[in-house]
């Protein structure tokens, strides 16, 4: 990550991932508690989570570098860390405990966190249930079983990002 | 092999409009930090939507 326009290698800011995880564990919970599971019984592999939350620090830096010092904004941000989270899987429930939850828990968190970024910019998305629960449904199926690269994950959250701009720039 | 600081200017002059065009798609919609948002986000789920969340993330 680049700091002051000192690039820092993140292996060596740990409290920095530290409070990314912090973050992603958070909502982690947030997720068990909305489905009824009990956080206790799911293990998060750490050292996953650490990549998971370089690559998307890698990938800000490269927007930074490459297009005009900027920071990715808060749609990308989530799709990256959504399809490193759904590639990488570093979240795991025994098939014993949830058979269910044991094959999806990754896809589903995925989900849930696309939408904790459109319930802050976007809710209007959300409270809408008809379209909300349909477009759920899709993401869920989609990362389970399509091929859903990162830039392709950017671009179906484009729209709501798009909204939620236009919202502002015409009440400025 | 060029240094780190060479080829990011190199880069960044060749792709002049592309980096142009996108960058207007970049601006963070929000002051608040990003993980401060996730977290709300995941409380305001939690509470307003709990069976619509119940339902999405059980099948």
């Amino acid at each position: 990550m680049i700091k002051n326009n000192v690039y820092i290698d993140p292996e060596q800011d740990d409290p920095v991932i530290k409070e990314k995880s912090d973050a992603i564990e958070f909502v982690l919970k947030q997720m068990c508690i909305a489905r009824d599971f009990d956080f206790a019984n799911v293990s998060i592999n750490r050292a996953l989570l650490r990549d998971v939350l370089i690559r998307v620090d890698k990938r800000d830096d490269y927007f930074y570098i490459f297009h005009e010092r900027t920071h990715i904004n808060e749609y990308k941000r989530a799709s990256i860390t959504s399809f490193w989270i759904n590639k990488l899987r570093p979240f795991w429930v025994s098939d014993k405990i949830d058979e269910n939850l044991s094959k999806h828990i990754n896809e589903h968190f995925c989900v849930f966190y696309l939408s904790t970024i459109m319930q802050k910019l976007s809710p209007e998305y959300i409270a809408d249930v008809y379209f909300y629960k349909n477009f759920a449904d899709e993401l869920r199926y989609s990362l389970t079983n399509r091929d859903i690269s990162q830039e392709a994950l950017i671009v179906i959250m484009t729209p709501f990002y798009l909204s939620a701009l236009s919202s502002i720039e015409t009440s400025c | 092999m060029e240094s780190y600081e060479t080829e990011k200017k190199v880069s960044t002059f060749s792709n002049e409009k592309l980096k142009k065009s996108d960058a207007t798609h970049n601006k963070p919609l929000s002051d608040i930090p990003f993980d401060i948002l996730t977290k709300q986000g995941a409380e305001e789920l939690c509470t307003k939507y709990k069976d619509v969340m119940k339902e999405i993330l059980s099948k």
